[in-house]
């Protein structure tokens, strides 16, 4: 009984006052006051199930294998996650079983970080609360941060849910007491940011638990070692706001949308949203509407899934605001009583597909606006129509000089425009109104546009926008004056139609990239989640000097698949691990040339101009005769640039021809507009009688086999050159 | 619960006459006798209400005028009419009591004239000075004052027993002993203490079970003067239990 012990209770290890109560622990006292078979459950329910004395030295054998963090002597290892190891530990000054969270090295990167993990943690550790999982210490331990915690023996949601509804009662009861926690945290300005079924433990008395209180967003952080790693856990729980990357919207409705998303598991088994990559699940997040829950368990009650699916409402606005909105509505439920939570009706659900979906909102409003303008403008054609029928009654309907106009404006005009005009629009609108530098032309970024330019880029739109409506006309007076049916559905269907929607689209596109400038931030890309499993094999390929394995493992892991993006990132690894571990890396690997992702990128966009340029000359000498002639030279170059692909990728599998194929169009149309865009110069000339064709003399059958072999060499040199640029130094 | 032989918590006839059953019991009846059971109550458990007046933001003034008029209020004439058998345990009773004047009737009350009905004598001064000698925390007021009421309880009833020990003159016995009403100890920390006191291991055994027991018995009765049935205390000192460790 030394003063020593007299600060620390011997049984519960709680650290005590020394003037209050003759020195003696209070809650032990407390729990004296019941007979000993019901002191028995207490220990097991209250105190964060510390085991006895006498079974602690029977199964743990001090100081064997795993050693000790401090004060703490680790007896088992619980579990292994993306952000650190668990084990079961003994604090030896208290004489109690604690949980040990040791974080990864490097996770946290520099000292303003461990002092943000700090200052995180010390606020988590304030939070005392029956259903939280209480923190007790944090420390470092080798350069490892670790924070101990309560020892709960139990499952967690996901082990006990298992892939199968649990009864909707429990679910609710469960969800209630972990909102309950939630809102005590949130009410302390501790946000969780991870909640998931893995991170909610059900003790033996059955009451949840939640843990890894306010330590997500430490571990989230900006460092670059974590935005190749990340420890972001499981997109299927997390908010739309936090998929996107937009931390600056995170607060407590995140936190409410997990729980909905935990609910949403707990009735029907399966997360909302369960993608085949976390790149996908993360898009459904954003994107997509769960399936209701009703129609994955049909037993699950109305009510809870009116609750759930208001949890996770895309906006946060429209989601509970606060966590004890939800007990409050789950304790209706529970009562019997009518919940506050009202299904999204119709209309609201229709707005807001639209909204997510704006590719088919710009085509369902051209349409309409097309359709009502051109019903508008018929009824006054036709009035007209009738009453100089009335002047000339012997009139009769018939194809004449209208039909052959819109006919000679769909063949040059429109054809020009798709294949000439929109694709060299398309260049001028990045190089002018975003403001790209050439050699990154045709690298998908975000420029700031300049206001005065962007309304000008606007005004063109709406001047294209009133070209199209104008030509609509012209096919609706063609029906209305001749009788003609083909050629005006034609010119609506391919040249109106499409010109409308293209024009409309670059509006849109100019209003967004302002909007984006003038209100809100550009969004951040989040980075690929990694398990440190998946990262260590990417690395060793990397240190091995086996890129194409280490890119597939990354592709594998991430579910990206545009190769340019996923090589960047494997290079950024390589020029970080080479910083970081040169010694590790083979020889082979250290005596190869760098690859310059920038100069690459820029290589390959100059590649592309220049092939217009170059390609467009020969097209001077070849003018285009008929669509036939261009159709052979398509599909010699698709064919060409399908062979070279082929070869290069040592393609095995459907999947991997069907890439091939799909670059090789790309390039093929590439080459078609630059063909296009010179040969009506090269028409042009030859209509002058400046120059002659060298196959003005043959038959049509040579041309188009001429046109189809030069298709294949074209084909396949641009695919060959395209591999190539990757080696530039 | 099912009680052994010699379980020392076996209900006895306690309840007919435990101070928190008489004020239930008295209803509208309006007896003195109730009346003082309630002062009795309050007299014991004063200070987790200052604490919690205090947590509320109140000045040591303030929660010391808060705390007097509060009493002074709940032990006027008319207030034991409130009183309901469903009130439960008188600690909730205090807290939404509590609660009521503070949000109600601060006001009016503060206007009226104090000493018409009975004095809690209460030294707020003490009690300022113990409660800024303990620890910062971070509870909500609701959950201080569970703290303070279990703790507040604790003392009397250690007190009690301290005081039990001394006037048959074994207070070092109780000062050496104390640690083992909670604890369990093994054979070897048993022999080191009898050693210490020069009893035989067998005395000593006896003599802590006893101690256990007095305890156990003290701290049941202290809490049935809280509550309305016997069934209810398990569950109280479960808890108080959470409180303190909350």
């Amino acid at each position: 009984m030394n003063m020593k012990t007299i600060k620390l209770c011997r049984d519960c290890g709680k650290p005590l006052a020394p003037d209050t109560l003759l020195g003696l622990c209070p809650e032990c006292m407390m729990k004296a006051g019941l007979p000993s078979s019901a002191k028995a459950t207490i220990a097991v329910s209250l105190d964060a199930f510390v085991e006895g004395p006498e079974t602690e030295t029977k199964e743990f054998v001090p100081g064997t294998k795993l050693g000790y963090i401090g004060d703490y002597e680790l007896l088992e290892e619980i579990a292994r996650g993306g952000m650190g190891v668990v084990y079961k530990a003994r604090q030896s000054s208290l004489k109690r079983i604690v949980a040990i969270k040791m974080i990864r090295s490097g996770e946290l990167a520099d000292e303003r970080e461990v002092q943000r993990f700090r200052t995180e943690a010390e606020a988590a550790a304030q939070l005392q609360h029956p259903n939280i999982v209480a923190i007790h210490e944090i420390g470092e331990h080798e350069g490892k941060h670790y924070f101990s915690m309560d020892f709960v023996e139990g499952k967690n949601l996901a082990q006990i849910a298992d892939g199968k509804p649990v009864t909707a009662q429990s679910a609710a009861e469960w969800l209630m007491a972990i909102a309950g926690a939630v809102q005590y945290a949130h009410q302390r300005g501790v946000l969780h940011r991870d909640l998931k079924p893995q991170n909610i433990m059900l003790d033996a008395e059955g009451r949840a638990r939640v843990t890894d209180f306010g330590l997500a967003k430490n571990l989230t952080g900006d460092s670059t070692l974590t935005q190749t790693g990340a420890v972001m856990g499981s997109p299927s729980y997390m908010s739309p706001e936090q998929a996107r990357g937009r931390n600056d919207l995170v607060g407590p409705a995140s936190d409410v949308y997990s729980l909905g998303a935990i609910l949403y598991e707990l009735l029907t088994g399966r997360p909302p949203f369960r993608g085949k990559s976390p790149m996908e699940t993360l898009s459904q997040v954003v994107n997509d509407e769960p399936p209701r829950p009703r129609a994955v368990n049909p037993n699950a009650p109305v009510d809870l899934e009116t609750i759930c699916l208001k949890c996770l409402e895309k906006e946060p606005v429209r989601r509970y605001p606060t966590a004890r909105e939800l007990e409050a509505d789950l304790g209706r439920f529970l009562d019997d009583e009518p919940v506050l939570a009202q299904p999204a009706s119709a209309l609201r659900q229709t707005m807001s597909w639209f909204r997510r979906h704006q590719w088919v909102f710009s085509a369902a409003v051209s349409v309409l606006a097309l359709t009502l303008l051109g019903l508008a403008y018929g009824l006054w054609e036709q009035t007209r129509y009738l009453t100089w029928l009335n002047a000339h009654p012997d009139f009769v309907k018939e194809p004449g000089p209208r039909t052959a106009a819109l006919g000679f404006i769909i063949g040059r005009f429109v054809i020009g425009f798709f294949l000439v005009f929109a694709p060299i629009f398309n260049v001028v609108y990045r190089k002018i109104a975003l403001g790209a530098p050439w050699g990154k032309i045709f690298t998908p970024q975000v420029y700031p546009p300049p206001l005065g330019i962007a309304a000008a880029f606007a005004a063109i739109a709406v001047a294209g926008m009133a070209c199209s409506l104008v030509l609509a006309a012209r096919a609706i007076q063609v029906f209305v004056w001749e009788g003609e049916i083909p050629t005006p559905v034609v010119c609506l269907a391919a040249c109106v139609f499409p010109m409308f929607v293209y024009f409309l689209g670059i509006l849109l596109d100019v209003v967004r990239q302002q909007r984006r400038i003038l209100i809100e931030p550009i969004p951040v890309a989040k980075p690929a989640p990694l398990s440190p499993e998946q990262l260590a094999q990417i690395h060793d390929a990397i240190f091995a000097d086996r890129r194409v394995e280490a890119a597939a493992l990354f592709r594998a892991a991430t579910g990206r698949s545009k190769h340019s993006n996923v090589l960047a990132e494997i290079l950024r690894m390589e020029e970080e691990l080479m910083k970081a571990h040169p010694e590790r890396f083979s020889a082979e690997a250290l005596s190869r040339p760098k690859i310059d992702m920038e100069r690459s990128a820029e290589y390959g966009n100059w590649l592309k101009l220049g092939i217009i340029l170059v390609i467009g000359l020969w097209m001077l000498l070849l003018p285009h005769r008929s669509l036939w002639e261009m159709l052979f030279l398509l599909m010699g170059l698709c064919l060409g640039g399908f062979i070279r692909s082929m070869s290069a990728n040592k393609m095995a599998g459907w999947k991997r021809a069907y890439r091939g194929m799909r670059r090789a169009i790309k390039f093929a149309a590439w080459f078609l507009v630059a063909c296009f865009a010179l040969s009506v110069a090269g028409f042009a000339l030859a209509l002058f009688g400046l120059i002659r064709h060298p196959l003005a003399t043959q038959s049509p059958q040579q041309v188009m086999l001429a046109y189809f072999s030069c298709g294949i060499v074209a084909g396949w040199l641009l695919v060959h050159l395209s591999q190539k640029k990757r080696k530039a130094p | 619960m099912q009680p052994a032989r010699d379980d020392p918590a076996k209900p006895r006839d306690y309840f007919a006459t435990t101070e928190w059953t008489m004020v239930l019991n008295a209803g509208r009846s309006n007896s003195t006798s109730a009346r003082n059971a309630l002062a009795q109550l309050c007299q014991s458990y004063w200070y987790p209400l200052y604490a919690y007046a205090r947590r509320r933001g109140n000045s040591h003034e303030d929660a010391e005028d808060l705390t007097q008029g509060f009493f002074t209020r709940l032990l006027e004439l008319n207030s034991l009419a409130q009183v309901r058998r469903e009130k439960g345990k008188f600690r909730s009773f205090l807290l939404a009591s509590l609660n009521h004047y503070l949000s109600d009737e601060w006001d009016r009350e503060r206007a009226q004239k104090r000493g018409k009905g009975r004095v809690i004598s209460l030294d707020a001064n003490l009690a300022e000075e113990r409660l800024s000698r303990e620890p910062v925390d971070m509870l909500t007021p609701e959950k201080l004052f569970e703290k303070k009421w279990a703790m507040t309880l604790l003392e009397s009833v250690v007190h009690k027993l301290q005081r039990e020990f001394e006037s048959a003159g074994k207070g070092a016995l109780f000062t050496a002993l104390k640690f083992s009403i909670a604890s369990g100890e093994n054979d070897e920390s048993y022999a080191k203490l009898a050693s210490q006191l020069g009893l035989s291991e067998a005395t000593l055994r006896v003599t802590i079970h006893r101690l256990r027991q007095r305890y156990r018995q003290l701290l049941r009765d202290e809490i049935a003067r809280t509550v309305a049935s016997e069934a209810e205390v398990d569950g109280e000192i479960r808890e108080l239990f959470a409180a303190l460790a909350g």
